[in-house]
C-alpha cells in the first residue's frame, strides 16, 4: 500500500502522541506504529521527528518515561502519560476540533 | 545521557528491522532500509539533546573541554593571550592588594566603625595634639563617648641585667584598652587609679618585648623592671596582634607624667592625641556637634589659653586612610587602564581569529543552532582564557606584592602588610571573568552572526570581513591609544613634578651627614650641667675621629618641635593667636655641618653660654617676614608661651624646609645648645667613613663616656629627608612602570591590527600595483589608513588627559595639571612609536610581488 508522507506540525504530532499513550504505556517504536496503524497508514511518523518530540514532551511533564523489558526482552524506553498530559491532551483536542470545525466551515462555502 | 539515546535509538533501529524481515526482505536490505529511512542519527540525537535542554552545566563543561582544546592546538595564541592577561590581572592583584592593606582593611578593633580620632585645632593647625588638662576636661564633660583615651610616644631606657635598651611605646590612659576592646594575652591592664601622678608605676609590655628581653618568662608579671632607673611593675602583656598605631613595646599610664609642671599647664600640647569610642546609637555629627560645645565653654573659662582652640574629630578609619588615598586610587585607575588595553588587545585578536571560523560558525546557524548557543561558547573560551590568566596573574602578582613590600619605607612595613589574603583572592577571580566578558563578548556576538551566503560560498573570502567588524576593531585600535596616552600624560606630570621637588633645594646639604639620637634619663643626669657635660665630651670626642669632617648636637634634625614667639616691639597678638615656629636648639657647628648657609651676622659660639647674655639666630623667612628692608640684627625675640626667655638676634640662616620640598613650613629660629640644654639631642655628623665602620667607632666612644648609654642607630641624613618623599616617588615609579606597560600594549595591538589588515588587502594592494602604483604609494596608503587611527586616539586621548589628570592637582607640585610640556611631548612620543609600529608592516607590503599577490587567497 502507498504510503503518503504527510508534513505534520510539531503541534499536532504532540496531540497524536498523548492520544497514543492514553490508551498505555508504549515504547517509541510502538507509538509509531500505532499512529501509522490507527491513521490507515497516511501518517508516517519520522524518527527524527518522534525521539525529539518525546524529549520535549518530557521535559514539560507530559509524558514520563522509565526503561523496562519489552516483548522480546529487550531493554526499551517507555512512555506513560501524566496527569498534566491527561489534561494537556484535553485541551489540544478541543482546540484541534474548534480548528477542524473552523477549516470545514470555509471549505464548505462555495 | 549520550548512551540512553543511542540505545532507545538502536532499540527502533532493530524493531524496524525485524518488521522489514517480516514484510519480505532480505537481512541486508531489511537493515538498510531502517537505516535509511532513520535519516541522521546525529541530528536526531542533537535534537532531541537541545528538546530536552540539555542541563547547562552539561554545556558548560562541553564549552570549556573545547575551549581547553582550541587553546592546545595554538599555542603561539594561547601562550601570547594568557600572558597578556596574566601581566594586566597581576598588576591589578598586586596593586588591590596594596590597596587592600593600606584602605579597606578595617583597623582590627570591635565595632571600629565607633572609634573616633581626636585632635585639637588651633588657628595654625586642624591637627595639634592636645594638653592633658583639656583631656581631662573633655573626658568629665561629654556625654556622647563610652571614653576618651590619650596616647602619647614615650621612649625610655629599659636597663638591668642585660645591655641597656631604649624602647619605645606609649603613655596612655587607663580607658586605652576599654576604649580599643583589647585583652592582654597575660595579666591585666591598669585601672584609672594607676593613671594619676604619684600612683605606683606600672607597665603593660608587648609580647614582642616580653619575649626578646625576657625569653617568654611568665614570672616577670608582677616583678619590676628598671625604666629610666625608676622600678615599674610589670601588670601585663600584650598580645603580637595589637599593634595600634605603630609597633610599639609597651605602655605606661599616660597620667603619671601630671606631676610635671609643663604638663599642668594648659597652654602646653605634649604631643597627646585622643581616641574615643562612641556610644551605642550616637552619630560622628553628634559627637562632633557636643565636643564644639565643650571647646567653646573651655575658651571661656580659660581665655588666656583656650581662645580659638576647637575639637578636630575623625572616625579612625578615616585618619588612617586619608593620606593614602588619592596616590591609591591613582594607582587602581591606571593598572585597570593596563588591564583595559590588554582586554582591547585580546579582543582584536579573537576578532581576527574568530573570523577564520566564519564557516564552522554559518554551517552551524544554518543547520539551526541558536545564535545564543555559539555566543555562549565563543563565551566560554574567552572566561577559560581569562581564568588561565588569572591564575598565571596570581603568580605574577605574588612576586609584584614581593617587590611591592620591599620598596615600602620599615617604618610603615609591619601595620600595612600586603599580602594574598581571601578578599584578593576574590578581586582576581572577578577581574579575570570581567577580563573574559570584556574581550570576549564582542567577538562572540560578532561572530554569531556570521553573513551566511558570503561564507559557505566556495573560494570566497575564507574571512569575510564585514563593515562593522573593520569598525570594531578600529575603535578598539582607537582606545588603546587613548587609553594609553592617558597614562602616559599621568607619569609624565609626575615625573616632572618629582623632578621639581629634586631640583629644589631643601636648604640643607645631606652629602656625607648622618645622625644618631640620645636622650639622657634623668635619674642618673639630673642636673643640666650633668647633661651638658655629657654632650660635650660626646661632642669633643666624636669630633677628633678621623674621617669626621664636623659634629654637631641639635633637638631635631627636621622641624618637629613648635614653639611661640614674639618679636620684641610687634604688637602684642591676643591670646591664642600667636605665631608659631620651629625651634631648635644647636651646637655652634651645625650650620657648617648640615650645611645651611649663614646670610648675615654670625653663628654661635663656645662663649655663649649660659652665662652669656641669651641669643637667637633666624632663618630668612622669619627674617623677611619682620625686617625685610631692615636689618635684624640685634632685635629682641621672646621664645615661647609662659617662659618668656627674650634673646638677642646675632645672625640670619637660610631657610630649612623641614617637612618636605614641596610641603610649608615655618619660620625657624635656632637656640644655642649651651643656654638651652635638652635630655635628647640628636649628634649630626659630617664624615666620609662608611657607616658600619663609624657604628661601630661611635659605640667605643658612647660607652667609653657612659657604658649605660643605650648606642641608637646611625640615620643618613637623606633616608631622614627621603622619608617624606618616599610614598610619591613609590607612586611616580608605580605609574611610569604601568604606562611603559600600556604603552608597549597598545603599540603590539597597532602593529597587529595593521599587520593583520594588510594581510587581509593583500589582493587589493596587488591590485593597485599592477594598475601601476609604485610602492611609495601603497605605502603612502597604508600610512595614512594607520595615521588616521593614531590621531583619533590621540585626539580622544588627550581630552580625556585633560579631563582626569584635574583629579591629580594633589598629588603635583609646581606643575600644573594643564602642563603645556607635558601635553606636547607625550602625544608626540606616542604618536611617533605608534606610526613606527604601522610603518613596519606597510613597508612589507610595499615590497610585495603584485603577480604573488594576486594569486593570494
Amino acid at each position: 500500500m502507498a504510503t503518503t508522507k504527510a508534513e505534520l506540525l510539531q503541534g499536532t504530532l504532540d496531540l497524536l502522541i498523548l492520544k497514543t499513550l492514553n490508551a498505555g504505556a508504549m515504547h517509541g517504536y510502538a507509538i509509531a506504529q500505532r499512529i501509522q496503524q490507527r491513521s490507515d497508514d497516511v501518517l508516517v511518523v519520522e524518527e527524527g521527528s518522534l525521539y525529539p518530540a518525546l524529549y520535549r514532551m518530557e521535559a514539560k511533564g507530559w509524558i514520563f518515561a522509565e526503561w523496562g523489558k519489552s516483548d522480546n526482552n529487550r531493554r526499551a524506553k517507555y512512555y506513560t502519560l501524566t496527569r498534566t498530559g491527561r489534561k494537556q491532551l484535553e485541551e489540544e483536542t478541543a482546540v484541534w476540533e474548534r480548528i477542524h470545525r473552523a477549516i470545514t466551515l470555509v471549505l464548505q462555502t462555495a | 545521557m549520550k548512551e540512553e539515546i543511542d540505545e532507545e535509538l538502536r532499540f527502533h533501529l532493530e524493531m524496524q528491522t525485524a518488521q522489514n524481515i517480516a514484510a519480505g526482505m532480505t537481512p541486508e536490505e531489511a537493515h538498510r532500509r531502517a537505516r535509511r529511512s532513520f535519516g541522521n542519527v546525529q541530528t536526531v540525537r542533537e535534537e532531541c539533546r537541545s528538546a530536552r535542554g540539555a542541563s547547562l552545566g552539561e554545556t558548560t563543561i562541553q564549552d570549556i573541554r573545547f575551549g581547553l582544546r582550541m587553546l592546545w592546538k595554538n599555542p603561539g595564541f594561547a601562550i601570547v593571550a594568557v600572558l597578556t592577561l596574566a601581566l594586566g590581572i597581576g598588576a591589578n592583584t598586586a596593586i588591590f592588594s596594596l590597596v587592600n592593606a593600606v584602605m579597606l582593611r578595617p583597623p582590627p578593633f570591635p565595632e571600629h566603625r565607633r572609634l573616633v580620632f581626636l585632635s585639637e585645632k588651633s588657628r595654625h593647625m586642624d591637627d595639634m595634639s592636645i594638653s592633658y588638662p583639656n583631656l581631662l576636661d573633655w573626658q568629665k564633660q561629654n556625654q556622647v563617648f563610652e571614653g576618651i583615651a590619650g596616647f602619647r610616644g614615650q621612649t625610655f631606657h629599659i636597663t638591668g641585667k642585660e645591655r641597656p635598651e631604649r624602647v619605645e611605646g606609649y603613655s596612655v590612659s587607663a580607658t586605652f584598652f576599654s576604649v580599643l576592646r583589647v585583652t592582654p594575652l597575660h595579666g591585666r591592664v591598669f585601672g584609672p587609679d594607676e593613671d594619676k601622678p604619684g600612683a605606683p608605676l606600672v607597665v603593660v609590655l608587648s609580647e614582642g618585648l616580653w619575649q626578646r628581653r625576657f625569653g617568654s618568662d611568665l614570672s616577670i608579671l608582677n616583678k619590676p623592671i628598671l625604666l629610666d632607673g625608676e622600678s615599674f611593675t610589670v601588670v601585663g602583656i600584650m598580645p603580637r596582634s595589637f599593634q595600634f598605631p605603630r609597633t610599639v613595646e609597651f605602655w605606661t599610664p599616660l597620667g603619671l607624667n601630671y606631676a610635671q609642671e609643663a604638663w599642668k599647664a594648659r597652654a602646653n600640647h605634649p604631643g597627646i592625641y585622643g581616641l574615643a569610642r562612641l556610644k551605642a546609637g550616637t552619630s560622628l555629627e553628634q559627637a562632633n556637634a557636643e565636643m564644639q560645645t565643650i571647646a567653646s565653654r573651655l575658651a571661656q573659662e580659660y581665655p588666656d589659653t583656650n581662645t580659638g582652640t576647637g575639637v578636630t574629630l575623625m572616625s579612625l578609619r578615616e585618619r588612617m586612610v586619608r593620606q593614602a588615598r588619592p596616590a591609591l586610587i591613582l594607582l587602581l585607575g591606571s593598572v585597570l587602564f593596563v588591564l583595559l588595553i590588554a582586554c582591547a588587545n585580546l579582543a582584536n585578536l579573537l576578532l581576527a581569529r574568530s573570523a577564520a571560523r566564519q564557516k564552522e560558525f554559518a554551517i552551524r546557524v544554518a543547520v539551526g543552532a541558536a545564535r545564543s548557543r555559539i555566543v555562549r561558547q565563543l563565551l566560554s573560551e574567552s572566561l577559560v582564557l581569562a581564568l588561565l590568566g588569572g591564575l598565571f596573574g596570581l603568580v605574577a602578582a605574588a612576586w609584584g606584592i614581593r617587590i611591592l613590600n620591599q620598596i615600602i619605607p620599615a617604618e610603615v612595613r609591619e601595620a600595612i602588610l600586603i599580602n594574598l589574603d581571601a578578599k584578593v583572592l576574590v578581586f582576581t577571580f572577578w577581574i579575570a571573568i570581567l577580563s573574559g566578558v570584556a574581550f570576549g563578548l564582542i567577538p562572540a556576538l560578532q561572530a554569531s552572526r556570521p553573513n551566511l551566503s558570503n561564507s559557505l560560498k566556495e573560494g570566497g573570502p575564507g574571512a569575510g570581513e564585514g563593515r562593522t567588524r573593520h569598525r570594531l576593531r578600529h575603535t578598539l585600535v582607537v582606545s588603546e591609544i587613548s587609553l594609553a596616552l592617558v597614562l602616559l600624560i599621568g607619569a609624565c606630570l609626575l615625573i616632572r613634578s618629582f623632578g621639581r621637588t629634586q631640583a629644589i633645594s631643601p636648604g640643607i646639604d645631606t652629602e656625607n651627614v648622618v645622625a644618631m639620637s640620645f636622650s639622657l634619663p634623668k635619674y642618673r643626669y639630673p642636673e643640666p650641667q650633668q647633661k651638658q657635660n655629657f654632650f660635650n665630651e660626646l661632642l669633643q670626642r666624636t669630633s677628633r675621629l678621623p674621617g669626621v669632617k664636623g659634629a654637631s648636637l641639635t633637638t631635631t634634625t627636621l622641624g618637629g618641635w613648635q614653639m611661640g614667639y614674639h618679636v620684641a616691639g610687634q604688637p602684642q597678638p591676643p591670646r591664642g593667636q600667636g605665631d608659631l615656629c620651629d625651634y631648635n636648639a644647636v651646637s655652634p657647628d651645625h650650620f657648617k655641618v648640615m650645611g645651611i648657609s649663614l646670610l648675615r651676622g654670625r653663628v654661635f659660639s663656645d662663649a655663649d653660654n649660659e652665662h652669656a647674655q641669651r641669643v637667637a639666630i633666624i632663618d630668612e623667612k622669619l627674617a623677611n617676614k619682620f625686617w625685610r628692608n631692615s636689618d635684624p640684627l640685634g632685635h629682641k625675640i621672646e621664645i615661647g608661651g609662659d617662659t618668656n626667655e627674650s634673646a638677642i638676634i646675632v645672625g640670619v640662616v637660610g631657610h630649612v624646609k623641614n617637612y618636605g620640598v614641596d610641603q610649608a613650613s615655618r619660620e625657624e629660629i635656632y637656640l644655642p645648645a649651651g643656654q638651652h640644654v635638652q635630655p635628647s639631642m640628636h649628634l649630626v655628623i659630617k664624615t666620609t667613613t662608611p657607616m658600619a665602620e663609624l657604628a661601630g667607632t661611635m659605640r667605643g666612644v658612647v660607652q667609653a663616656i657612659d657604658p649605660d648609654m643605650p648606642v641608637t642607630a646611625l640615620r643618613t641624613m637623606d633616608s631622614i629627608l627621603g622619608e617624606n618623599i618616599a610614598p610619591r616617588r613609590i607612586t611616580m615609579l608605580l605609574l611610569t612602570v604601568f604606562s611603559g606597560l600600556a604603552v608597549t600594549l597598545a603599540v603590539v595591538g597597532i602593529y597587529g591590527i595593521m599587520a593583520y589588515s594588510i594581510s587581509q588587502r593583500t589582493r587589493e594592494i596587488g591590485v593597485r600595483m599592477a594598475l601601476g602604483a609604485r610602492a611609495q604609494d601603497v605605502l603612502k596608503l597604508m600610512l595614512k589608513q594607520g595615521s588616521r587611527l593614531i590621531i583619533i586616539g590621540i585626539g580622544v586621548g588627550s581630552i580625556a588627559g585633560f579631563g582626569l589628570t584635574q583629579f591629580m592637582g594633589r598629588l603635583l607640585f609646581e606643575v600644573k595639571a594643564t602642563d603645556p610640556i607635558t601635553y606636547l611631548s607625550m602625544p608626540l612620543l606616542l604618536a611617533a612609536v605608534a606610526l613606527l609600529a604601522c610603518y613596519l608592516p606597510a613597508r612589507r607590503a610595499a615590497k610585495v610581488d603584485p603577480i604573488v599577490a594576486l594569486r593570494h587567497e
